[in-house]
């Protein structure tokens, strides 16, 4: 954990890791039993299309909802042992597909056939399964057309090393992916975004190279758009609204590897961050339990000790090391329960340290007072609430510990379930 | 099966830069230490009383407020503790005990718990402890009278007091190092300009106040004592007695920065900060008042939630 300095003039800074290129990815063997979820809700009276006991193998391409066009790519050969509801958080809903493997299983062999003939939303349902995968992010949508894309060579969190490690590594793949992309879409305006000490890699995929400052949070996908693309995105809208669609490397180069070697897109690189902040680089399969991971690197995680997905700073705690890794799962994040900073509900002392350090220029300080009491409308209306772009920052530095990050994801998320069930009864 | 171990979930962000309030209180507390030992030996044993009994006030104060709140108590943060030491620093070695016993009360209770405690406070609880006392008993910040019985090695006299009322001549003798060393009566605190500055300056580098704020209040003396002093050399005295007698030094590195009643944005600081240095030197050079940084700091308090309004366009918003 990075502290406050003991020089504390100006508001602390926060630098993204360069990647060590000696670094090596550490491939974690399929384990006997995975976990995939498949973004619906489940409840027992739906009629599913696939059932405990049904065989399955890589690369299929299965419909799990008679209703629904949400198809999960399974990354092993096996069987479904069994079929759950599985909920996340802020209300969001899965359904959570048991498989066991099969040793020697023989995949299915037709998939990157079928990938290549895919469009629209198809395209869209089987790109969901692949690796760093935003759970937003759809390749085409006719609703809101772009005219860029973004390739992100690093990842929006600290320590993450994933993306800066495709562009290391396989930036034929990436390149690749960039022209399947471009066929699927039409579109013709690429960019990737790297480090500086990266370019000259990101420069042999052929397209436009813009590099990114290592100061923390630089390469989130809001200030990648302003600062970068220099489009301005509008309070409350999404990049793709500014015409920026955003994809991590490691997304692009699974497209290009399917489009040229048919493989199948079965593993996720993960960095995992040790309790003493050091990383390592691994390979699973997709569906692995966390707790296999955590064994085969010897991590000892002990009780009340905290488990992240994700980031030190944007990261998602979870309460089951069986959680599997997931397309979005970029990264695990090991805390010690003694490193586990405390959450206060003292109230605000006007500080200030929280507006100084706020990216969006959001008045952190007469915001929290709205979002405390509940005041959702009236924070996004007179105190920028939407103008936030989810770095964390503000609650990294409170000095009462207030939980201003969490406030305000779930003051979004109540506005934004507020106006869909409006909307849905107009 | 596999047993299930108990994970702790919460929120994002994971890291905490590690700052509290309780580690600021205490190193305000720690900077103000330099000056008060000054004062302390200045003024001897009194002194030390009056300190001890309104830290200990506060406290109790504070702890009573918790427990018929019935909130857990807020003591241990340093809170208290630093109001207490802070009003304490700004009264006169000889005040008596009642009247510092009164004060605490209305620094903590009516400064500060009734509007929620911590943070729910709009002016700094100290002053509005201060500016009570100095209406109700006047006499008792008379510094000169106060200090009678002392024997000093060297002549001092109270500054702003002489300066009011005999004129510009019966300070010209004072030289700014005298000042600053402590040479002039005031609060035990207070008059070691020294001390104040080394604390004050240790606070801003370390981050636990805001430059932005001290460095205009103090440019707002120097600029509006240099205008008065220009305008008629003989009824006003120039920058140097202004900025280093009174409550000039305190308000600027411990008074004026206080967090609650003081605004965030960086506009908004300059313009807090040089009000209260007009504002102060007005009081004193027009106003009836010997010394106007209580008054100044409590009036602009007042004006901070409109003088934060100015603040950066948010990202991405349109109107």
């Amino acid at each position: 954990m990075i502290k406050r300095s003991f020089i504390g003039l100006f508001p602390p800074v926060l630098q993204y890791e360069e990647l060590d290129i000696t670094k090596t990815v550490d491939s974690i063997k399929t384990p006997e039993s995975v976990i995939f979820f498949v973004d619906k809700e489940y409840s027992k009276k739906d009629s599913l299309l696939i059932q405990p006991g049904d065989k399955i193998s890589a690369g299929d391409i299965l419909s799990v909802f008679n209703d629904s066009e949400e198809v999960l790519v399974p990354s092993v050969t096996g069987e479904v042992t069994g079929i759950e509801a599985f909920s996340g958080n802020f209300g969001k809903n899965y359904t959570a597909v048991t498989v066991k493997t099969t040793s020697n299983g023989k995949v299915n062999k037709e998939f990157g056939k079928s990938f290549k003939k895919a469009s629209g939303n198809s395209l869209n349902q089987i790109i969901k399964n692949f690796p760093g995968v935003v759970s937003e992010t759809v390749l085409i949508n006719s609703d809101k057309p772009v005219d860029s894309i973004v390739i992100t060579g690093i990842d929006s969190d600290l320590l993450i090393l994933n993306n800066q490690y495709i562009i290391k590594n396989r930036i034929e793949e990436v390149k690749a992916g960039i022209s399947f992309i471009k066929k699927a879409t039409g579109i013709d305006n690429f960019t990737i975004v790297v480090p500086e000490s990266l370019a000259s890699e990101a420069q042999s995929a052929g397209v436009s190279v813009k590099t990114v400052e290592l100061t923390y949070p630089n390469a989130s996908h809001m200030l990648i758009t302003q600062n970068i693309m220099g489009r301005k995105v509008i309070a409350g809208k999404t990049t793709e609204d500014a015409g920026v669609k955003i994809i991590n490397a490691e997304t692009v180069a699974a497209i290009g590897a399917v489009s040229v070697k048919s493989g199948i897109p079965d593993s996720k690189l993960i960095t995992v961050i040790n309790k003493d902040g050091s990383t390592n680089l691994i390979s699973a399969t997709m569906g692995t339990p966390i707790n296999t991971i955590l064994s085969h690197l010897k991590i000892d995680v002990n009780e009340r000790d905290r488990i992240i997905t994700g980031g030190p700073l944007t990261g998602t705690a979870i309460y089951s090391d069986l959680h599997p890794v997931l397309p979005d799962t970029d990264a695990i994040m090991i805390q010690d329960r003694e490193d586990i900073p405390e959450i206060l509900d003292n109230s605000c002392i006007n500080c200030g340290e929280c507006v100084r350090i706020c990216p969006a220029n959001v008045p952190v300080n007469l915001l929290i007072r709205f979002l405390e009491n509940g005041e959702y409308d009236e924070a996004a209306d007179n105190y920028d609430l939407f103008s936030c772009i989810d770095c964390g920052l503000c609650a990294y530095v409170c000095q009462v510990k207030i939980p201003v990050f969490q406030y305000i994801k779930l003051a979004k998320h109540e506005l934004t379930r507020n106006n869909t069930v409006e909307a849905e009864n107009a | 099966m596999h047993k299930q171990k108990k994970y702790i979930v919460s929120h994002a962000p994971f890291w905490h830069d590690g700052s509290s309030i309780t580690t600021k209180n205490y190193h305000i507390m720690l900077a103000a230490l330099i000056a008060l030992i000054a004062g302390l030996i200045q003024y001897g044993a009194p002194a030390l009383g009056v300190i001890s009994l309104s830290v200990a006030t506060a406290i109790f104060w504070e702890l009573i407020m918790n427990k018929i709140t019935k909130r857990t108590p807020t003591v241990g943060n340093g809170n208290a503790a630093l109001t207490g030491l802070l009003f304490a620093m700004m009264l006169p070695p000889t005040m008596p005990w009642w009247a510092v016993i009164t004060g605490t009360f209305v620094c903590v209770i009516i400064g500060k718990e009734i509007f929620g405690g911590l943070g729910g406070n709009p002016f700094n609880p100290v002053l509005v402890g201060m500016a009570i006392l100095m209406i109700a008993w006047k006499d008792l910040f008379d510094f000169d009278q106060a200090l009678i019985n002392y024997d000093f090695e060297y002549f001092v006299l109270y500054p702003l007091a002489a300066l009011k009322h005999f004129g510009v001549s019966s300070i010209e003798s004072l030289s700014a190092i005298d000042l600053l060393s402590g040479k002039q009566t005031g609060g035990i605190g207070t008059t070691c300009g020294f001390g104040l500055i080394l604390g004050g300056v240790y606070l801003i580098i370390r981050g636990f106040s805001r430059w932005e704020i001290t460095v205009s209040y103090l440019l707002g003396i120097c600029v509006t004592a240099f205008i008065f002093k220009m305008a008629d050399s003989t009824a006003y005295a120039g920058p140097v007695i202004h900025l280093f007698s009174g409550y000039t030094l305190f308000g600027a590195f411990f008074l004026a920065t206080e967090d609650s009643s003081s605004p965030v944005n960086f506009i908004p600081m300059l313009i807090y900060g040089a009000a209260i240095g007009i504002m102060t030197i007005l009081i004193r050079n027009i106003g009836v008042y010997v010394d106007g940084t209580v008054f100044a700091i409590l009036l602009i308090n007042l004006a901070n939630p409109i003088i934060d309004k100015i603040r950066p366009r948010a990202m991405g918003r349109t109107v």
